[in-house]
Protein backbone atom coordinates (compact mmCIF):
# COMPACT_ATOMS: atom_id res chain seq x y z
CA UNK A 1 0.00 0.00 0.00
CA UNK A 2 1.30 3.17 -0.93
CA UNK A 3 2.13 5.79 1.90
CA UNK A 4 1.32 9.28 1.99
CA UNK A 5 2.05 11.89 4.36
CA UNK A 6 -0.83 13.42 6.45
CA UNK A 7 -1.00 16.14 5.02
CA UNK A 8 -1.26 15.06 0.95
CA UNK A 9 -4.01 12.48 2.34
CA UNK A 10 -6.01 15.22 3.04
CA UNK A 11 -5.51 16.81 -0.22
CA UNK A 12 -6.18 14.04 -2.05
CA UNK A 13 -9.44 13.59 0.08
CA UNK A 14 -10.33 17.29 -0.76
CA UNK A 15 -9.81 16.22 -4.35
CA UNK A 16 -11.86 13.16 -4.51
CA UNK A 17 -14.61 14.78 -2.99
CA UNK A 18 -14.65 18.16 -5.18
CA UNK A 19 -14.55 16.18 -8.44
CA UNK A 20 -17.16 13.70 -6.83
CA UNK A 21 -19.55 15.77 -5.75
CA UNK A 22 -21.14 17.63 -9.70
CA UNK A 23 -21.05 14.15 -10.87
CA UNK A 24 -23.62 13.00 -8.10
CA UNK A 25 -25.57 16.35 -7.82
CA UNK A 26 -26.12 15.57 -11.96
CA UNK A 27 -27.18 11.82 -11.45
CA UNK A 28 -29.50 12.39 -9.02
CA UNK A 29 -31.78 15.14 -10.75
CA UNK A 30 -34.19 12.35 -11.72
CA UNK A 31 -37.39 11.44 -10.98
CA UNK A 32 -37.80 7.69 -10.92
CA UNK A 33 -41.42 5.66 -10.60
CA UNK A 34 -42.26 2.48 -9.15
CA UNK A 35 -43.56 -0.67 -10.10
CA UNK A 36 -42.58 -0.02 -13.96
CA UNK A 37 -45.13 -2.08 -15.08
CA UNK A 38 -48.25 -4.15 -13.06
CA UNK A 39 -49.64 -7.33 -15.20
CA UNK A 40 -52.31 -8.41 -13.61
CA UNK A 41 -55.26 -11.28 -14.48
CA UNK A 42 -58.39 -11.72 -13.97
CA UNK A 43 -62.14 -10.89 -14.82
CA UNK A 44 -64.45 -8.20 -15.98
CA UNK A 45 -65.91 -7.11 -12.54
CA UNK A 46 -62.94 -7.65 -10.51
CA UNK A 47 -60.97 -4.94 -8.75
CA UNK A 48 -57.66 -4.36 -7.56
CA UNK A 49 -55.55 -1.72 -5.71
CA UNK A 50 -52.00 -1.16 -6.36
CA UNK A 51 -49.63 0.99 -4.85
CA UNK A 52 -47.70 3.27 -6.35
CA UNK A 53 -44.62 5.27 -5.71
CA UNK A 54 -42.60 8.09 -7.34
CA UNK A 55 -39.18 8.83 -6.25
CA UNK A 56 -37.94 12.29 -6.10
CA UNK A 57 -33.93 13.02 -6.91
CA UNK A 58 -34.65 16.72 -7.61
CA UNK A 59 -33.25 19.34 -5.35
CA UNK A 60 -36.71 21.02 -5.65
CA UNK A 61 -40.38 19.62 -4.39
CA UNK A 62 -42.50 18.75 -7.00
CA UNK A 63 -45.95 17.95 -7.44
CA UNK A 64 -48.18 15.50 -9.17
CA UNK A 65 -51.70 15.18 -10.27
CA UNK A 66 -52.81 11.79 -10.36
CA UNK A 67 -53.89 10.85 -14.08
CA UNK A 68 -55.60 7.38 -16.21
CA UNK A 69 -55.35 7.08 -19.33
CA UNK A 70 -56.49 4.26 -21.53
CA UNK A 71 -53.77 2.78 -24.13
CA UNK A 72 -55.02 2.01 -27.28
CA UNK A 73 -52.98 0.19 -30.14
CA UNK A 74 -54.06 2.09 -33.51
CA UNK A 75 -52.15 0.72 -36.60
CA UNK A 76 -49.69 -1.37 -34.71
CA UNK A 77 -48.49 1.38 -32.60
CA UNK A 78 -49.96 2.29 -28.52
CA UNK A 79 -51.04 5.43 -28.04
CA UNK A 80 -52.78 7.07 -24.83
CA UNK A 81 -56.73 7.86 -24.76
CA UNK A 82 -58.27 10.11 -22.41
CA UNK A 83 -60.31 8.23 -19.51
CA UNK A 84 -64.07 7.79 -20.74
CA UNK A 85 -63.33 8.70 -24.25
CA UNK A 86 -63.41 5.06 -25.09
CA UNK A 87 -66.27 2.89 -24.34
CA UNK A 88 -65.33 0.04 -21.97
CA UNK A 89 -62.88 2.51 -20.63
CA UNK A 90 -60.69 0.68 -17.76
CA UNK A 91 -58.84 4.14 -17.30
CA UNK A 92 -62.23 5.65 -16.21
CA UNK A 93 -62.95 3.16 -13.58
CA UNK A 94 -59.36 4.05 -11.47
CA UNK A 95 -59.50 5.82 -8.23
CA UNK A 96 -56.50 7.48 -6.18
CA UNK A 97 -56.37 7.66 -2.73
CA UNK A 98 -54.72 11.26 -3.37
CA UNK A 99 -55.70 13.75 -6.51
CA UNK A 100 -52.72 14.84 -6.30
CA UNK A 101 -49.14 14.11 -4.33
CA UNK A 102 -46.01 16.69 -3.01
CA UNK A 103 -42.68 15.28 -2.72
CA UNK A 104 -40.00 16.54 -1.48
CA UNK A 105 -36.44 16.77 -2.35
CA UNK A 106 -35.14 13.45 -1.74
CA UNK A 107 -38.59 12.07 -0.66
CA UNK A 108 -41.27 8.64 -1.55
CA UNK A 109 -44.81 9.71 -2.33
CA UNK A 110 -46.99 6.92 -2.52
CA UNK A 111 -50.56 6.87 -4.06
CA UNK A 112 -52.84 3.97 -4.12
CA UNK A 113 -55.23 3.20 -7.31
CA UNK A 114 -57.89 1.51 -7.36
CA UNK A 115 -59.25 0.16 -10.95
CA UNK A 116 -62.67 -2.23 -11.36
CA UNK A 117 -62.35 -4.41 -14.92
CA UNK A 118 -65.18 -3.09 -16.74
CA UNK A 119 -68.07 -5.67 -18.23
CA UNK A 120 -66.23 -5.34 -21.99
CA UNK A 121 -63.13 -3.56 -21.77
CA UNK A 122 -61.73 -1.69 -24.47
CA UNK A 123 -58.44 -2.84 -24.05
CA UNK A 124 -56.32 -4.59 -22.21
CA UNK A 125 -53.82 -1.56 -20.81
CA UNK A 126 -54.17 1.74 -19.03
CA UNK A 127 -51.45 3.75 -17.55
CA UNK A 128 -51.65 5.36 -14.49
CA UNK A 129 -49.65 8.79 -14.34
CA UNK A 130 -47.50 10.84 -11.88
CA UNK A 131 -48.25 14.32 -13.90
CA UNK A 132 -45.83 16.98 -13.12
CA UNK A 133 -47.30 20.07 -12.13
CA UNK A 134 -44.62 22.16 -10.49
CA UNK A 135 -44.79 25.36 -11.91
CA UNK A 136 -41.28 26.87 -11.90
CA UNK A 137 -41.52 30.86 -11.12
CA UNK A 138 -37.85 32.04 -10.97
CA UNK A 139 -37.38 31.18 -14.77
CA UNK A 140 -38.96 31.43 -18.40
CA UNK A 141 -38.07 28.13 -19.09
CA UNK A 142 -37.90 25.11 -16.87
CA UNK A 143 -38.09 21.77 -17.45
CA UNK A 144 -39.91 18.85 -15.34
CA UNK A 145 -40.85 14.79 -15.67
CA UNK A 146 -44.22 13.03 -15.68
CA UNK A 147 -44.04 9.07 -15.36
CA UNK A 148 -46.52 6.45 -15.87
CA UNK A 149 -46.98 3.52 -14.63
CA UNK A 150 -48.23 0.72 -17.20
CA UNK A 151 -50.77 -2.24 -16.22
CA UNK A 152 -51.24 -4.42 -18.29
CA UNK A 153 -54.70 -6.87 -18.39
CA UNK A 154 -55.09 -10.45 -19.02
CA UNK A 155 -58.63 -11.88 -19.09
CA UNK A 156 -58.87 -14.50 -21.02
CA UNK A 157 -57.39 -17.29 -22.63
CA UNK A 158 -57.52 -15.67 -26.46
CA UNK A 159 -53.87 -15.81 -26.61
CA UNK A 160 -52.67 -15.41 -30.36
CA UNK A 161 -50.07 -14.31 -32.59
CA UNK A 162 -49.67 -14.02 -36.18
CA UNK A 163 -45.72 -14.24 -37.30
CA UNK A 164 -44.74 -13.33 -40.87
CA UNK A 165 -41.91 -15.23 -42.72
CA UNK A 166 -38.62 -15.64 -40.56
CA UNK A 167 -36.30 -13.51 -42.21
CA UNK A 168 -32.52 -14.60 -42.41
CA UNK A 169 -29.58 -13.10 -43.02
CA UNK A 170 -27.02 -15.38 -43.28
CA UNK A 171 -23.20 -14.70 -41.21
CA UNK A 172 -20.78 -13.16 -43.74
CA UNK A 173 -16.96 -12.75 -42.63
CA UNK A 174 -17.95 -9.08 -40.85
CA UNK A 175 -21.23 -9.75 -39.94
CA UNK A 176 -23.28 -11.95 -37.73
CA UNK A 177 -26.06 -14.29 -38.49
CA UNK A 178 -28.98 -11.94 -38.19
CA UNK A 179 -33.20 -13.23 -37.99
CA UNK A 180 -35.67 -10.97 -38.10
CA UNK A 181 -39.32 -11.76 -38.07
CA UNK A 182 -43.00 -9.43 -37.56
CA UNK A 183 -45.28 -10.80 -35.25
CA UNK A 184 -48.80 -9.16 -34.79
CA UNK A 185 -51.18 -9.91 -31.77
CA UNK A 186 -54.35 -11.28 -33.06
CA UNK A 187 -55.51 -12.37 -30.15
CA UNK A 188 -57.87 -10.43 -27.71
CA UNK A 189 -54.96 -10.97 -25.16
CA UNK A 190 -51.43 -9.22 -24.37
CA UNK A 191 -49.06 -11.49 -24.73
CA UNK A 192 -45.24 -11.82 -23.52
CA UNK A 193 -43.59 -13.50 -26.27
CA UNK A 194 -40.19 -15.64 -24.79
CA UNK A 195 -37.98 -16.57 -28.17
CA UNK A 196 -35.29 -18.59 -28.88
CA UNK A 197 -33.38 -18.86 -32.55
CA UNK A 198 -32.60 -22.69 -33.04
CA UNK A 199 -29.79 -23.35 -35.90
CA UNK A 200 -29.95 -27.26 -37.17
CA UNK A 201 -27.76 -28.33 -40.09
CA UNK A 202 -28.23 -30.68 -42.84
CA UNK A 203 -28.42 -34.07 -39.99
CA UNK A 204 -30.65 -32.59 -38.49
CA UNK A 205 -27.84 -32.04 -35.36
CA UNK A 206 -28.81 -27.97 -33.53
CA UNK A 207 -25.83 -26.16 -33.97
CA UNK A 208 -26.50 -23.28 -32.56
CA UNK A 209 -28.81 -21.47 -30.46
CA UNK A 210 -29.69 -17.81 -29.63
CA UNK A 211 -32.62 -16.31 -27.27
CA UNK A 212 -34.66 -13.72 -28.83
CA UNK A 213 -35.49 -10.71 -26.32
CA UNK A 214 -39.13 -10.89 -24.30
CA UNK A 215 -41.22 -9.06 -25.99
CA UNK A 216 -45.05 -7.81 -24.86
CA UNK A 217 -47.67 -7.00 -27.40
CA UNK A 218 -50.96 -6.04 -27.03
CA UNK A 219 -54.02 -6.89 -28.52
CA UNK A 220 -53.30 -5.30 -32.29
CA UNK A 221 -49.57 -4.66 -31.60
CA UNK A 222 -47.25 -5.07 -34.51
CA UNK A 223 -43.58 -5.67 -33.41
CA UNK A 224 -40.46 -6.91 -35.73
CA UNK A 225 -38.40 -9.20 -33.14
CA UNK A 226 -34.49 -9.68 -34.27
CA UNK A 227 -31.63 -11.72 -32.63
CA UNK A 228 -28.36 -12.66 -33.89
CA UNK A 229 -26.11 -15.64 -33.63
CA UNK A 230 -22.46 -14.97 -33.62
CA UNK A 231 -20.98 -18.57 -33.62
CA UNK A 232 -19.09 -20.05 -36.09
CA UNK A 233 -21.19 -21.92 -39.11
CA UNK A 234 -18.99 -24.22 -41.77
CA UNK A 235 -19.91 -22.97 -45.61
CA UNK A 236 -23.15 -25.50 -45.92
CA UNK A 237 -26.76 -25.58 -45.69
CA UNK A 238 -28.70 -25.21 -42.66
CA UNK A 239 -32.22 -24.69 -41.40
CA UNK A 240 -33.45 -21.91 -38.57
CA UNK A 241 -36.28 -22.13 -36.32
CA UNK A 242 -37.42 -19.94 -34.03
CA UNK A 243 -40.20 -20.94 -31.66
CA UNK A 244 -42.21 -18.39 -29.14
CA UNK A 245 -43.40 -19.21 -26.27
CA UNK A 246 -46.75 -17.67 -25.14
CA UNK A 247 -47.43 -19.58 -21.90
CA UNK A 248 -50.07 -21.65 -23.18
CA UNK A 249 -49.05 -22.07 -26.33
CA UNK A 250 -46.14 -22.22 -28.40
CA UNK A 251 -45.61 -20.64 -32.75
CA UNK A 252 -42.84 -22.38 -34.77
CA UNK A 253 -41.58 -20.84 -37.50
CA UNK A 254 -38.30 -21.96 -39.91
CA UNK A 255 -36.37 -21.00 -42.63
CA UNK A 256 -33.76 -22.40 -44.59
CA UNK A 257 -30.15 -20.41 -45.41
CA UNK A 258 -27.27 -21.11 -47.18
CA UNK A 259 -23.17 -20.22 -45.42
CA UNK A 260 -21.00 -19.90 -48.25
CA UNK B 1 8.09 -9.50 19.13
CA UNK B 2 8.17 -13.64 18.02
CA UNK B 3 6.70 -14.00 22.20
CA UNK B 4 3.68 -11.45 20.83
CA UNK B 5 2.89 -13.56 17.77
CA UNK B 6 2.90 -16.84 20.12
CA UNK B 7 -0.02 -15.26 22.58
CA UNK B 8 -1.37 -13.97 19.65
CA UNK B 9 -1.87 -17.62 17.86
CA UNK B 10 -2.42 -19.41 20.92
CA UNK B 11 -5.61 -17.11 21.92
CA UNK B 12 -6.94 -17.18 18.37
CA UNK B 13 -6.96 -21.39 18.82
CA UNK B 14 -8.24 -21.14 21.80
CA UNK B 15 -11.20 -18.76 20.62
CA UNK B 16 -11.95 -21.37 17.35
CA UNK B 17 -11.92 -24.46 19.61
CA UNK B 18 -14.40 -22.58 22.56
CA UNK B 19 -16.76 -21.44 19.23
CA UNK B 20 -16.71 -24.92 18.00
CA UNK B 21 -17.81 -26.87 20.80
CA UNK B 22 -20.48 -23.71 21.89
CA UNK B 23 -21.66 -24.64 17.96
CA UNK B 24 -22.93 -28.40 19.25
CA UNK B 25 -25.32 -26.80 22.03
CA UNK B 26 -26.83 -23.86 20.36
CA UNK B 27 -30.49 -24.64 18.25
CA UNK B 28 -30.74 -23.83 14.87
CA UNK B 29 -33.15 -21.23 13.73
CA UNK B 30 -34.83 -19.59 10.54
CA UNK B 31 -35.04 -16.37 9.68
CA UNK B 32 -38.04 -15.63 6.80
CA UNK B 33 -37.02 -12.69 4.76
CA UNK B 34 -39.96 -11.93 2.41
CA UNK B 35 -40.08 -8.94 -0.02
CA UNK B 36 -41.35 -8.77 -3.55
CA UNK B 37 -39.35 -7.11 -6.46
CA UNK B 38 -40.50 -4.14 -8.54
CA UNK B 39 -39.73 -3.24 -11.85
CA UNK B 40 -38.91 1.06 -12.11
CA UNK B 41 -37.99 3.53 -14.37
CA UNK B 42 -36.48 6.52 -14.26
CA UNK B 43 -35.98 9.93 -16.13
CA UNK B 44 -33.37 12.45 -16.13
CA UNK B 45 -32.95 15.83 -17.59
CA UNK B 46 -29.77 16.98 -18.41
CA UNK B 47 -26.24 17.35 -20.18
CA UNK B 48 -26.79 19.46 -23.63
CA UNK B 49 -25.63 22.90 -23.48
CA UNK B 50 -28.63 24.84 -21.89
CA UNK B 51 -27.58 23.03 -18.51
CA UNK B 52 -30.94 22.23 -18.03
CA UNK B 53 -32.05 20.06 -15.13
CA UNK B 54 -34.89 17.95 -13.88
CA UNK B 55 -36.84 20.58 -12.31
CA UNK B 56 -34.55 23.31 -13.16
CA UNK B 57 -34.74 26.50 -15.28
CA UNK B 58 -33.26 28.54 -18.00
CA UNK B 59 -33.85 32.04 -18.12
CA UNK B 60 -34.51 33.50 -21.55
CA UNK B 61 -34.40 37.45 -20.00
CA UNK B 62 -36.36 40.17 -21.72
CA UNK B 63 -36.44 38.69 -25.49
CA UNK B 64 -35.99 41.86 -28.12
CA UNK B 65 -35.51 41.16 -31.58
CA UNK B 66 -33.48 44.58 -32.33
CA UNK B 67 -31.10 45.77 -29.83
CA UNK B 68 -29.03 43.94 -27.05
CA UNK B 69 -30.39 40.98 -26.48
CA UNK B 70 -27.88 38.48 -24.03
CA UNK B 71 -29.51 34.89 -24.69
CA UNK B 72 -28.94 31.91 -22.10
CA UNK B 73 -26.37 29.65 -22.10
CA UNK B 74 -26.50 27.76 -25.28
CA UNK B 75 -29.14 29.58 -27.00
CA UNK B 76 -28.66 32.08 -29.71
CA UNK B 77 -30.88 34.76 -31.58
CA UNK B 78 -30.74 34.58 -35.02
CA UNK B 79 -33.26 35.42 -37.98
CA UNK B 80 -33.46 38.73 -37.20
CA UNK B 81 -33.33 40.00 -40.81
CA UNK B 82 -37.09 37.88 -40.87
CA UNK B 83 -40.20 37.50 -39.37
CA UNK B 84 -40.42 35.28 -37.20
CA UNK B 85 -37.26 35.73 -35.70
CA UNK B 86 -35.61 32.71 -33.18
CA UNK B 87 -34.70 32.67 -29.37
CA UNK B 88 -32.95 28.74 -29.91
CA UNK B 89 -30.58 26.20 -30.29
CA UNK B 90 -30.52 25.45 -26.34
CA UNK B 91 -29.83 21.58 -25.78
CA UNK B 92 -30.69 19.65 -23.32
CA UNK B 93 -30.31 15.36 -23.18
CA UNK B 94 -33.95 13.05 -22.08
CA UNK B 95 -32.57 9.19 -20.32
CA UNK B 96 -35.11 6.81 -19.49
CA UNK B 97 -33.71 4.20 -17.52
CA UNK B 98 -34.84 1.19 -16.29
CA UNK B 99 -34.29 -1.65 -13.90
CA UNK B 100 -36.36 -5.09 -13.48
CA UNK B 101 -38.63 -4.33 -16.43
CA UNK B 102 -39.80 -7.87 -17.17
CA UNK B 103 -39.90 -6.93 -21.25
CA UNK B 104 -36.79 -3.81 -21.58
CA UNK B 105 -36.66 -4.49 -24.90
CA UNK B 106 -39.92 -3.29 -25.76
CA UNK B 107 -38.55 0.27 -24.35
CA UNK B 108 -40.44 3.32 -23.55
CA UNK B 109 -42.52 5.74 -24.77
CA UNK B 110 -41.75 9.91 -24.35
CA UNK B 111 -44.12 12.63 -24.97
CA UNK B 112 -43.25 16.40 -23.97
CA UNK B 113 -45.61 19.36 -23.04
CA UNK B 114 -45.53 22.98 -22.09
CA UNK B 115 -48.90 23.07 -20.61
CA UNK B 116 -50.66 25.64 -22.42
CA UNK B 117 -50.91 27.79 -25.76
CA UNK B 118 -47.86 29.72 -26.67
CA UNK B 119 -50.17 32.22 -27.71
CA UNK B 120 -50.58 33.87 -31.29
CA UNK B 121 -46.92 34.53 -33.38
CA UNK B 122 -44.85 32.66 -30.78
CA UNK B 123 -44.12 28.74 -31.70
CA UNK B 124 -42.15 26.43 -29.40
CA UNK B 125 -40.47 23.22 -31.11
CA UNK B 126 -38.31 21.14 -30.04
CA UNK B 127 -35.64 19.19 -32.53
CA UNK B 128 -35.31 15.61 -31.35
CA UNK B 129 -31.65 13.66 -32.24
CA UNK B 130 -31.33 9.97 -30.91
CA UNK B 131 -29.87 7.18 -32.23
CA UNK B 132 -34.15 5.49 -31.65
CA UNK B 133 -35.87 6.76 -34.14
CA UNK B 134 -38.29 9.44 -32.70
CA UNK B 135 -41.53 10.02 -34.21
CA UNK B 136 -40.55 13.38 -35.76
CA UNK B 137 -37.33 15.09 -35.79
CA UNK B 138 -39.64 18.27 -34.90
CA UNK B 139 -42.21 18.51 -32.49
CA UNK B 140 -44.32 21.42 -32.46
CA UNK B 141 -45.51 22.15 -28.68
CA UNK B 142 -47.19 25.00 -29.27
CA UNK B 143 -50.50 24.24 -28.93
CA UNK B 144 -49.88 23.03 -25.18
CA UNK B 145 -51.38 19.51 -25.82
CA UNK B 146 -48.73 16.23 -25.15
CA UNK B 147 -47.07 15.51 -28.26
CA UNK B 148 -45.27 12.32 -28.58
CA UNK B 149 -41.32 11.92 -29.36
CA UNK B 150 -41.03 8.18 -28.58
CA UNK B 151 -44.15 5.35 -28.80
CA UNK B 152 -44.12 1.89 -29.24
CA UNK B 153 -42.36 -0.58 -31.79
CA UNK B 154 -40.24 0.78 -34.64
CA UNK B 155 -40.63 4.27 -32.73
CA UNK B 156 -39.88 3.19 -29.04
CA UNK B 157 -37.03 4.91 -27.26
CA UNK B 158 -34.03 2.75 -25.77
CA UNK B 159 -33.86 2.79 -22.23
CA UNK B 160 -30.15 4.18 -21.23
CA UNK B 161 -30.12 6.30 -24.46
CA UNK B 162 -30.04 9.54 -24.21
CA UNK B 163 -32.10 11.76 -26.90
CA UNK B 164 -31.21 15.14 -27.37
CA UNK B 165 -33.74 18.00 -27.43
CA UNK B 166 -32.98 21.01 -29.09
CA UNK B 167 -35.38 24.18 -28.15
CA UNK B 168 -36.26 26.74 -30.18
CA UNK B 169 -38.75 29.84 -30.10
CA UNK B 170 -39.89 31.65 -32.90
CA UNK B 171 -41.62 35.33 -32.69
CA UNK B 172 -43.49 36.98 -35.09
CA UNK B 173 -42.96 40.62 -35.30
CA UNK B 174 -46.93 40.91 -34.95
CA UNK B 175 -46.49 38.65 -31.70
CA UNK B 176 -48.11 41.18 -29.01
CA UNK B 177 -46.87 41.02 -25.52
CA UNK B 178 -49.62 41.13 -23.83
CA UNK B 179 -51.16 38.20 -25.73
CA UNK B 180 -48.07 36.25 -25.44
CA UNK B 181 -46.52 37.04 -22.18
CA UNK B 182 -45.41 35.37 -20.03
CA UNK B 183 -42.58 33.78 -21.72
CA UNK B 184 -42.68 31.24 -19.47
CA UNK B 185 -43.38 27.45 -19.70
CA UNK B 186 -42.56 24.38 -18.33
CA UNK B 187 -41.76 21.48 -20.99
CA UNK B 188 -43.04 18.59 -18.78
CA UNK B 189 -41.38 15.11 -20.08
CA UNK B 190 -43.85 12.45 -19.78
CA UNK B 191 -41.79 8.85 -20.23
CA UNK B 192 -44.12 5.25 -19.97
CA UNK B 193 -42.60 2.13 -20.06
CA UNK B 194 -43.86 -0.21 -22.72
Amino acid sequence: MAYFPRRRQWLLAALLILFTLPAAAQIGASLSAAPAVVNLQGKAGQTTTQTLTVSNGTAMTMAFDMIAKDVAVRDGKRVFVNAGDLPGSIAATAVFSKRSVVVKAGEIGRVDVTVTIPPRPSGRAMVAFFQGTTKIPSGPVSATASLGILFVFTLSDNISIQARPLMIQPPTRSSNLTASQECINDGTEPVVAKGILAIVDRAGRVVGKSGIPDHRLLPGERMTMKTDYGGELTPGRYRALVTYDLGPKSLTSTAEFQVR
Amino acid sequence: MRRNLFVIVSLAVVLCAASAFAAGETATGALTISGTLAGSITLTIGGGNAGATTGGTIALGTVTKYGSYTPPTGFTRSNTNTSPYRVGGGTFTVTVNQANVDTPTNGYALAASIGSASGTGVTWTLGVSSTDTPVSSSVNLSDGASHDIFTSSTNKGSYGTASTETLNIDITDAAAPATVNPLTRTITFTATAN
